[in-house]
């Protein structure tokens, strides 16, 4: 057992600190062998309510238990880190960042490639910008294409350990086919592109839960009313259009098989939408709203769907007016993920941006859940990523006290028990 | 008063040089023999004095004679009658920022920061469309100044929208010294006066010159020194600054600058200062104007809409409800930025901005009368002020009124009869 | 007001009001929702028999209810198409007025609104207007511009408490015509009903040649037109098509069989045809007399009725009008810069803009709407010169010596006869949609603002509860209410 007494502003104990992650780093880089016990002032569970005096074990990259003092026996053979200080929170997922290469365009066309998978176009760009999403506190990143329309497949992407070469995509790819990013601008082509594709979605979807007996006298009036070539298909095998890369992952979605996530920047655009998903009441997609979002706050709530916000946008208005507008959302029930504004640089700040809106009325634990279990939760990870539980991978963050204090700092970001962004050693 | 000018006058007299003088236009006092006409059966509104339902007005020469209830004011025989039956009867309506009259490339002489020695009196014209159309929206009276292209334009001029000569038409030059403390001076890049610290500091230094080079002339006046100074054309006008006889219009719209008129001008300097182009926040000086009993004449901006409160306040309302009082607020055009014949309708707007309709009425009356100290000549309807009378179809500032007769120095200037209806 | 239509519908309203059934179920849709302008009684609700409770406003005002009848009561109602009713109702039901007049019945439960003191005016119509449907909005190709409206931005809020409750957006005139302009309404908050009509107008340029300025100089809003004929003569050779075609469909329509096949134009062709057809307006400028004349004839030729905008030298210009099918949009204080007579002219030619240019309009007869000098919302602080001050406009036509009736109707039926949409809008007649204001003073009084504004029958804005002007009192003898200064 190494035991490190932590006398507070000494610098001998940081380095010794510092020695020690970076040899538990060097370690880990296959797998965490060793038993690490974090004996911290606070932990934020997330799923539970915040443990004081808290200790958290971890081992192989996953969290093995969390608990008070009193209750966890820390084992002879773990490294002990220990500061009554510290807090330790979740590591932070960002549930729509169009980043590492992903364009930031708008969302005022309309054309389909729900068939991409951005996984493979995903760019680690450098070390700097896989650091900055660390030094942020993003441990899981849902990585998408922004665009009108179907814009592609999402890929989940962590931040690395730089290395002494050029980053490599397999250092941060952590999963492909997060989600279906879409887009909607108010505009008739638009309505009209979500209408059909829609409209197609649900008729495979239909075909698909007919009995297979269907017989050439039942679908030839339906088949009439259709194209030829998609009636023949239908005709053959139901599932065929289901099975077009193109609309598969909106049937996807329809079928809550895959997180649909539609960005609406515009105000005024949930209300063009609305009559499109009232008509189609299986698509439920997570909406991606912008500023002056408040208005849409009671489609929102009749929709009972999830939202993400950037904070820069539930921050700011269109009048000089402050409008408390993530309040509004969270007091009405509405599952929140806040993310920062793209692209990457809007990282840093985020952690600021959270405070603000603590600052503007929002609880610690309502603004520390929707960067941590609601994302999860929204994108189907929260088996794996989202909150400090037995279990759950080690993607956490130590800080030197309250996460929301403006004098508190980020000191460890940790993803799969890796350290990956430590500020004693960032330059 | 009276004993200082004619004393200030047998000094310029004994120089042998009138330099600076205060040149009133003639208006003599009626005579006998004087045509005379008389206003009868109007809706009267003497401004100063209650209304008169079913008035009278008589005008003699250029004067007023008498006003007051039909039956009770003797209209003298072979008095030319005006019939203003269902007709309201105002003063004329004087106006305290505008370039009327003048042609408008030859408002900025911008090669100095500051131009006391320029004076618009030099370029007046009269009966241009523009002073017409003026003319018959019922507006008689003009303080045409320099434009704010520098932190002083130079010397304004009071005059008439109708008269024979050019000499008729001027009332007083000069009307007022145009000072311009932020905002259209600072288009100058680089040289000092590129900022407000500079162009106050450029303003207080060329105040200060102007102050000594009357101390100066005053003790010699006073024969308290023997040696005259020397003449400098530069500083001669702003004299009468110093000798209250005349006013400044200071272009002063935003609450910092306001403040900035209020230190330097008024407290400083202990000039007579009115915030003229008064808009935007500036109402917030309110309490300290009042203190120091600064009029405001608002405008052309009506309104400064808050994008924190998404409020739309009317800048007339805000002064005079903050606490500028009934007879210091004035509105101006800023003509050509709004037409000079629709100075009335900057009365509508403050009205349904929520100023008092009695109070509009005045600030386009009395109010800038008293701003320009022509109060005792100008802006009501009482015995012996100049014969400036308007006849409207209705309330003058509903914009569904207009001017039937428009009389000027006791003459008919503007009769939409005779002339057509032009505005 | 007495049409066969009104004991229709008031016979609808008896059938309301004293059912035999029990109370059905209200429908489904939306009530704020316009319905379909065809009426159909078997949908509407049947209400319970309660003779006693019908016109029993007291009992109604006591109990707020999700009636789907609202009623303004007791309120000074300019109708406009009627002589004005003194402490009348109005009975809106589902987005329509259902009746209007004295004496009333209001069915149980119908939510009341209190018109004591205060007058009803049909919502104003702005025939040019920028932005109120929200920034950066265009419609090309097969976009429709109500598909983009922005029914949340300030400007729509802005325009509403100004009493502009339609409105029409773009369009520019081209020699062979532009068929542009979406009016749409003041829906806030919600895009029901909010189209009207995209591609409303076509809008021609008929051989102008002076451009269009401002009353304060700088640059012209409307550049001239080529000088030479060509753009005349497109316009002239697009008509003769139009009339041929017109022709030719005709002898089709008469006899398929001996007329061959059906006759194709092409699309600008269409348009004109449309326009002959009397399915859209057609808008020309025209300023001065020889431009009035010139789209007198073209309007006599053709038999096409004009829309003429901007027409300054109408006034004198009256005899050469008279030629045509013409109804007018202008500016009654439209003028040049310094007042000035237009250069250029033999002093003998009576010219250039007069006061009373919509008054001799109204009086030779024509209709005439008025827009105002900007078509923006301005909050730059300039009052009196954009479209929060489109009743000052009217009451400028008004001091050139339009009757009063003359002035309301120019910015609420003459548009709406204009833009061909006074089925919908323009007055408060029944049938027609419920765009109605609650105003503090009479409609044209310059000191009047609207206190509630209904769009579709729905309540979109409401002068207490908005912060633009609710701190303005009604008497001006009152101070400004609330802490305005203070957050400053």
């Amino acid at each position: 057992m190494t035991l490190i007494a932590m006398a507070s502003g000494s610098k001998v104990g940081r380095l010794a600190i510092v020695a020690l992650f970076v040899a538990c780093v060097a370690g880990s880089v296959a797998a965490q062998e060793r038993m690490l016990a974090l004996h911290v002032g606070r932990a934020w569970t997330v799923s539970g309510k915040p443990i004081d005096d808290a200790v958290i074990l971890l081992e192989n990259g996953k969290i093995t238990r969390v608990g008070s003092a009193a209750e966890v026996e820390i084992p002879e053979t773990a490294d002990l880190l220990e500061n009554p200080t510290w807090h330790v929170t979740p590591g932070f997922i960002h549930a729509y960042a169009a980043a590492f290469g992903m364009p930031t365009g708008d969302f005022s066309g309309a054309s389909n490639s729900a068939d991409r998978q951005i996984a493979t176009d995903v760019k680690p760009m450098s070390w700097e910008v896989i650091t900055a999403a660390a030094k942020a506190g993003f441990t899981r990143l849902n990585v998408v294409s922004m665009g009108g329309g179907f814009a592609g497949q999402g890929a989940f992407v962590h931040p690395a350990r730089k290395q002494n070469r050029d980053p490599r995509a397999d250092d941060i790819l952590a999963g492909s086919g997060s989600c279906l990013a879409m887009g909607f601008d108010p505009k008739t082509s638009s309505k009209k592109f979500f209408r059909e594709a829609l409209g197609k979605a649900t008729k495979a979807r239909e075909d698909a839960a007919k009995p297979k007996k269907s017989t050439k006298a039942e679908s030839k009036p339906e088949s009439s009313e259709s194209a030829p070539s998609e009636s023949k298909g239908a005709e053959s095998k139901p599932s065929e259009a289901a099975k077009d890369p193109k609309l598969s992952p909106l049937v996807d979605v329809l079928e809550k098989r895959l997180p649909g996530i539609l960005g609406i920047r515009a105000p005024h655009g949930l209300l063009h939408m609305m009559p499109i998903l009232k008509e189609f009441p299986a698509f439920r997609p997570i909406l991606l709203l912008g500023p002056d979002c408040w208005r849409s706050l009671d489609l929102v709530k009749e929709l009972g769907v999830p939202v993400i916000l950037p904070t820069a946008s539930v921050l700011r208005a269109d009048t000089d007016i402050e409008i408390p507008t993530a309040v509004r959302f969270f007091d009405a029930g509405i599952p929140v993920a806040l993310v920062p504004e793209n692209p990457a640089p809007a990282f840093t700040g985020f952690a600021y941006h959270l405070a603000e809106v603590v600052r503007r009325g929002v609880s610690r634990d309502d603004v520390l859940r929707s960067v941590t279990l609601t994302p999860a939760e929204i994108l189907g990870i929260q088996g794996e990523v989202g909150s400090l539980g037995a279990g759950k991978s080690a993607d956490l963050l130590v800080w030197s006290g309250d996460p929301f204090a403006p004098s508190s700092r980020l000191l460890r970001v940790m993803v799969a028990g890796t350290v990956v962004h430590d500020s004693e050693e960032a330059p | 008063m009276r004993h200082l000018l004619s004393r200030f006058a047998l000094v310029l007299a004994l120089c042998g040089a009138a330099w600076a003088q205060l040149i009133q236009a003639p208006s003599p006092m009626p005579r006998a023999d004087d045509p005379v006409l008389a206003i009868v059966h109007g809706r009267v509104c003497p401004i100063e004095s209650p209304e008169i339902e079913d008035g009278v007005v008589v005008v003699r020469g250029r004067k007023i004679e008498s006003v007051g209830k039909f039956g009770e004011v003797q209209i003298p025989s072979g008095a030319r009658i005006i019939d203003a039956t269902n007709r309201v009867v105002v003063p004329g309506f004087l106006e305290m920022h505008n370039h009327t009259g003048v042609s408008l490339s030859d408002l900025n002489d911008m090669v100095f920061q500051v131009n006391p020695d320029l004076r618009v009196v030099d370029f007046v014209q009269f009966d241009t469309p523009a002073t017409r159309n003026a003319l018959s929206a019922g507006v008689t009276t003009l303080l045409t100044i320099p434009g704010s292209g520098t932190n002083m334009g130079g010397f304004g001029v009071v005059m008439k929208t109708w008269g024979r000569t050019r000499d008729d038409i001027v009332v007083r030059f000069p009307g007022a010294l145009k000072i311009a403390q932020a905002g259209n001076p600072e288009r100058q890049g680089g040289d000092l006066g590129a900022g407000r610290m500079g162009m106050n500091w450029i303003i207080r230094n060329t105040l200060k010159e102007a102050q000594v080079y009357h101390l100066a002339w005053e003790a010699y006046e006073k024969g308290d020194t023997k040696v005259a100074p020397q003449r400098n054309l530069r500083f001669e006008n702003m004299r009468l600054l110093f000798k209250k006889e005349i006013p400044i219009a200071v272009h002063t719209q935003w609450f910092q600058v306001v403040q900035s008129t209020i230190r330097i001008l008024k407290k400083e300097f202990g000039l007579d200062p009115f915030v003229d182009h008064g808009e935007w926040e500036g109402y917030l000086n309110t309490p300290e104007l009042k203190a120091l009993g600064m009029p405001v004449a608002a405008g052309p901006r009506g309104f400064d809409y808050d994008r924190r409160q998404a409020k739309f306040i009317g800048i007339p309302a805000a002064y005079f409800w903050r606490g500028i009082d009934r007879n210091s607020i004035g509105i101006n055009t800023d003509a050509p930025v709004i037409p000079q014949e629709e100075l009335p309708l900057q009365g509508t707007m403050a009205i349904r901005y929520g100023l008092p309709e009695d109070v509009a009425l005045r600030a386009l009356t009395i109010n800038p009368a008293r701003m320009i100290k022509l109060e005792k000549r100008l802006g009501s309807l009482e015995p012996g002020k100049d014969a400036d009378i308007a006849i409207w179809t209705g309330f003058p500032l509903d914009p569904r009124s207009r001017t039937q007769v428009v009389i000027v120095d006791g003459e008919v200037g503007y009769d939409a009869d005779r002339d057509g209806i032009r505005f | 007001m007495m049409r066969p239509s009104l004991l229709m519908i008031a016979g609808l309203l008896g059938m309301l009001a004293f059912a035999q059934d029990p109370p059905a179920p209200l429908p489904e849709s939306n009530p704020e929702t316009a319905p379909a302008s065809d009426s159909k009684p078997a949908s509407r609700p049947r209400r319970r028999r309660n003779a006693e409770s019908t016109s029993s406003q007291a009992k109604a005002e006591s109990r707020p209810t999700d009636s789907p009848f609202t009623a303004i009561v007791d309120a000074t109602i300019w109708p406009v198409s009627a002589p004005v009713i003194r402490r009348g109702t109005i009975l809106i039901f589902e987005g329509k007025i259902l009746d209007v007049g004295r004496d009333i019945p209001i069915p149980e439960g119908a939510k009341i609104i209190d018109g004591k003191g205060k007058h009803l005016s049909p919502g104003f119509i702005a025939m040019r207007a920028l932005q109120t449907f929200g920034g950066g909005f265009m419609a090309r190709g097969d976009e429709s511009a109500a598909d983009q409206a922005d029914p949340y931005n300030i400007r729509m809020q802005m325009a509403l408490a100004s009493g502009i409750t339609t409105a029409m957006e773009g369009g520019s005139p081209t020699p062979t015509g532009t068929l542009a302009g979406f009016i749409g309404k003041h829906t806030y908050g919600s895009i029901d009903g909010l189209g009207i009509r995209d591609r409303a107008v076509l809008w021609v340029q008929y051989g102008t040649t002076e451009p269009l300025r401002s009353p304060f100089g700088g640059d012209p809003i409307a550049p001239a037109a080529p000088s030479d004929q060509s753009g005349k003569q497109q316009t002239r050779d697009l008509l003769k098509r139009a009339v041929e075609f017109r022709k030719a469909r005709a002898a089709f329509v008469a006899d398929p069989a001996k007329a061959g096949k059906a006759p194709t134009a092409d699309e600008n062709t269409m348009n004109f045809v449309k326009a002959l057809d009397g399915e859209v307006p057609v808008f020309v400028r025209a300023s001065t007399r020889t431009e009035l004349a010139d789209v007198a004839r073209l309007s006599e030729e053709f038999n096409l009725p004009i829309t003429v905008t901007d027409a300054t030298e109408a006034w004198a210009s009256l005899p050469d009008l008279a030629r045509g099918r013409l109804t007018f949009m202008l500016n009654p204080r439209q003028r040049p810069a310094d007042g000035a007579e237009p250069r250029n002219r033999l002093l003998t030619e009576p010219s250039g803009w007069r006061p009373y240019n919509a008054a001799s309009l109204e009086k030779a007869g024509y209709t005439f709407a008025v827009q105002p000098l900007s078509p923006t919302i301005s909050t730059d602080g300039l009052p009196g010169r954009d479209l929060m001050a489109l009743p000052i406009e009217a009451c400028y036509a008004i001091r050139g010596g339009a009757s009063d009736a003359a002035g309301l109707a120019s910015i609420t039926l003459n548009p709406a006869r204009l833009l061909k949409i006074d089925d919908r809008v323009g007055s408060l007649d029944i049938g027609k949609d419920a765009d109605i204001l609650v105003m503090d003073r009479e409609p044209l009084d310059y000191r009047s603002f609207a206190e509630i504004v209904l769009v579709n029958g729905r309540v979109v804005y409401e002068k207490d509860k908005s912060s633009f002007f609710n701190h303005i009192p009604t008497d001006r003898s009152t101070p400004l209410k609330g802490n305005w200064w203070r957050d400053r």
